[in-house]
């Protein structure tokens, strides 16, 4: 059934909606500030519905597109994000703890078809039973206890997903990839790579090489797990390798030799979580401490080198590429050492308080140079705000020359209106210098774009930038395709759809 | 952008001790008995193991006594007979692949369903004694555990 929509963004008044009204005694006594001054902020800042969450699955189009819809554009967009976040009165205090909706947007010769299923992980199975939430998350503590087995009885699979050798995959940082049926997106179930991998995190940000290949992480309590998965969906190969002061690692890049992190130090105090505090606030951060780049010899793991980057933070990386005198050259988001937006921006987020949002020009795509040779580390910034970084496909792990990006840019005048970080879309030349923007109308807050090359081409970035926006206005979800090469003319179709679908994280392009 | 939580048991979970214990032929012919009942059995394959332990010194280190049974589907039972009377506190495992091991994989995560007394829980390690422990009086009791996975 189409728009079975359970979203708070509408104009209905929103208490009404959770039925806060006709809840047990139990669940209005856990109604928090966080429940509550969520709804305050809705009342103020419209755009903040992007982040009320939805409750069931979504179906919805086909949809027309505005413009044209370029003829040779024709596959599937996923993409994921947290998306359920209030259950019985309990609204979630992290972003991150939402459970994971994958969302499918078909592009066909009729217009746009979208689906969103939510994973069906343990961890929701268990909460849609019971009617609330039983576990903690990143970023809240569960008034529920019950046992944490290990890292998957509390995956909410809510960061990634990604179709490889026929398999969709819903992936986040700490826990097992989750496969779900590619046509009907049933969950299927966390895949074990090998026995001795069972239960094991699979990041949530795996680079797939033009040949199929596939390689990820997995970060542990100063222990990285490495992954390489063959083009036919086998395991080639798997370590588990010390990392010291590692309590998170979001992302990692690949070149053509190396595997390359960036490693902010942060130590999960054991004695903060026992004392009954959430995990983002047990990660003691060092802030004053240099980043620690550590990169990994693609064909024998054993063979590891570090090197030291200022204090900074980091979450997203684009690509990586060693040049022919053996330089290893790769860019990532950097943003200042504390990773405020992860211990704090995202947590008031979900409170309805916007104070610290779209403050300008925190993450700046940043450009380093390694000579392994010499053992000598450099970087040099851009200038604009910036998130998620993406490349053309098919220059993963070789040298690339554009660089993708979603970015907060000034539209001019007050942004308390529309004050979501991200407004614009943003093209990166690494040789000029030189940048291609398109900056939204204020009402607009946007996801990671991604890039999708024009069937039968060969040039780099010749193609389509592909993303979601919210529209603050409406209420509701827009899709726009842009020409990859210019962006500054604006998009060239828009399909918008029935309902609201949750702000999301990152996604995979699949041509048809 | 997740940090879970996970439990790590030491590595020893007294299975030697679990295996020689089987053979073990009862001593002096004292009455109490601590019956365990293990619920949470997912599969009829393998043994379940228990290891009990009597203080918090030894705990998780050097078991007094353990022992296994034949895995059944739901629950099993397990008694420790002739037991002083004390404080106990014990681990299980289900050991469905039969290598007489916890499996865990290779972060050293448990991979088989475990447990301890009173369903404790640690955080990133085992409960302590104190939070496990069971009070066998003259006479016996029994107790209730799940396995977890």
């Amino acid at each position: 059934m189409n728009r079975r929509q359970f979203l708070l963004n509408t104009g209905v008044l929103t208490a009404g909606l959770t039925g806060a009204g006709v809840l047990p005694a139990w669940a209005r006594a856990e109604e928090d500030a966080y429940f509550a001054g969520f709804r305050a902020g809705l009342k103020q800042h419209r755009w903040l519905a992007a982040f009320a969450g939805v409750a069931a699955d979504l179906d919805a189009g086909p949809v027309a597109f505005d413009g044209r819809l370029p003829r040779d554009l024709r596959g599937v967009l996923h993409r994921n994000g947290p998306a359920l976040f209030e259950r019985a009165g309990q609204r979630y205090h992290h972003w991150f703890d939402g459970d994971g909706m994958v969302q499918a947007y078909a592009f066909t010769d009729r217009g746009l078809t979208h689906r969103g299923r939510f994973v069906r992980t343990r961890k929701f199975k268990s909460e849609e039973a019971a009617g609330r939430f039983l576990h903690p998350g990143f970023g809240t503590t569960a008034k529920v206890k019950v046992p944490i087995t290990g890292p998957d009885a509390v995956n909410p699979a809510n960061t990634n997903v990604l179709v490889h050798a026929g398999r969709l995959l819903a992936l986040c940082e700490a826990g097992s990839a989750h496969e779900m049926n590619l046509e009907t997106m049933a969950t299927v179930g966390t895949v074990t790579w090998r026995d001795d991998l069972k239960g094991m995190p699979f990041s949530a940000h795996p680079k797939l090489e033009p040949d199929g290949t596939l390689w990820n992480f997995g970060a542990f309590n100063n222990h990285i797990a490495l992954y390489q998965i063959g083009a036919d969906g086998k395991l080639d190969k798997a370590e588990v390798i010390k990392a010291p002061d590692v309590a998170m690692c979001h992302d990692f890049v690949v070149s053509q030799r190396h595997l390359v992190f960036v490693l902010p130090p942060m130590r999960m105090n054991i004695e903060k979580l026992r004392a009954g505090s959430s995990f983002v606030d047990a990660i003691d951060i060092l802030k004053d401490a240099p980043m620690r780049v550590l990169t990994v010899e693609k064909g024998d793991f054993s063979r590891r080198k570090m090197y030291e980057l200022p204090p900074g933070f980091v979450f997203h990386f684009g690509n990586a590429w060693e040049d022919k005198d053996g330089l290893i050259r790769f860019d990532y988001v950097r943003s200042d050492p504390g990773a405020d937006v992860m211990t704090a921006t995202m947590r008031a987020l979900m409170r309805g308080d916007v104070a610290g949002m779209g403050d300008p020009g925190n993450s700046l795509s940043t450009q380093v140079v390694i000579d392994p040779a010499r053992g000598t580390i450099r970087q040099e910034s851009f200038k604009e705000d910036v998130e998620f970084p993406r490349v053309d496909p098919r220059f993963v792990a070789r040298r690339n020359r554009q660089l993708f990006h979603t970015a907060g840019i000034s539209n001019g005048g007050n942004d308390s209106d529309s004050k979501f970080g991200l407004n614009a879309v943003l093209r990166y030349d690494l040789d000029s210098g030189k940048s291609d923007r398109y900056v939204f109308p204020r009402e607009y807050s946007l996801e990671e774009h991604i890039p999708i090359p024009r069937p039968g081409s060969t040039r780099e970035g010749d193609g389509w930038l592909v993303g979601c926006a919210f529209n603050a206005r409406t209420g509701k979800t827009e899709v726009n395709v842009f020409d990859a090469q210019r962006l500054a003319e604006g998009p060239l179709a828009t399909a918008k759809l029935p309902y609201a679908i949750p702000l999301g994280f990152h996604g995979h392009f699949t041509a048809a | 952008m997740h940090t879970t939580p996970c439990f790590r048991l030491p590595r020893r979970v007294a299975l030697r001790t679990a295996v020689s214990a089987l053979l073990i032929i009862a001593g002096p012919a004292l009455a109490n008995e601590l019956t365990i009942e293990i619920q949470g059995i997912t599969e009829a394959k393998g043994s379940v193991y228990v290891a009990l332990y009597d203080k918090a010194d030894t705990w998780m280190k050097k078991a007094v006594k353990a022992q296994g049974t034949v895995a059944t589907t739901g629950k099993t039972v397990i008694v420790f007979k002739d037991l002083p009377e004390g404080e106990y506190a014990f681990s299980a495992f289900h050991d469905i692949d039969g290598d007489r091991k916890m499996a865990r994989n290779a972060m050293g995560m448990p991979t088989e369903p475990w447990g301890f007394s009173k369903d404790a829980m640690g955080m990133f390690g085992p409960p302590s004694f104190d939070e496990a422990k069971v009070k066998v009086p003259a006479g016996g009791t029994t107790t209730v555990m799940t396995l977890k996975s």
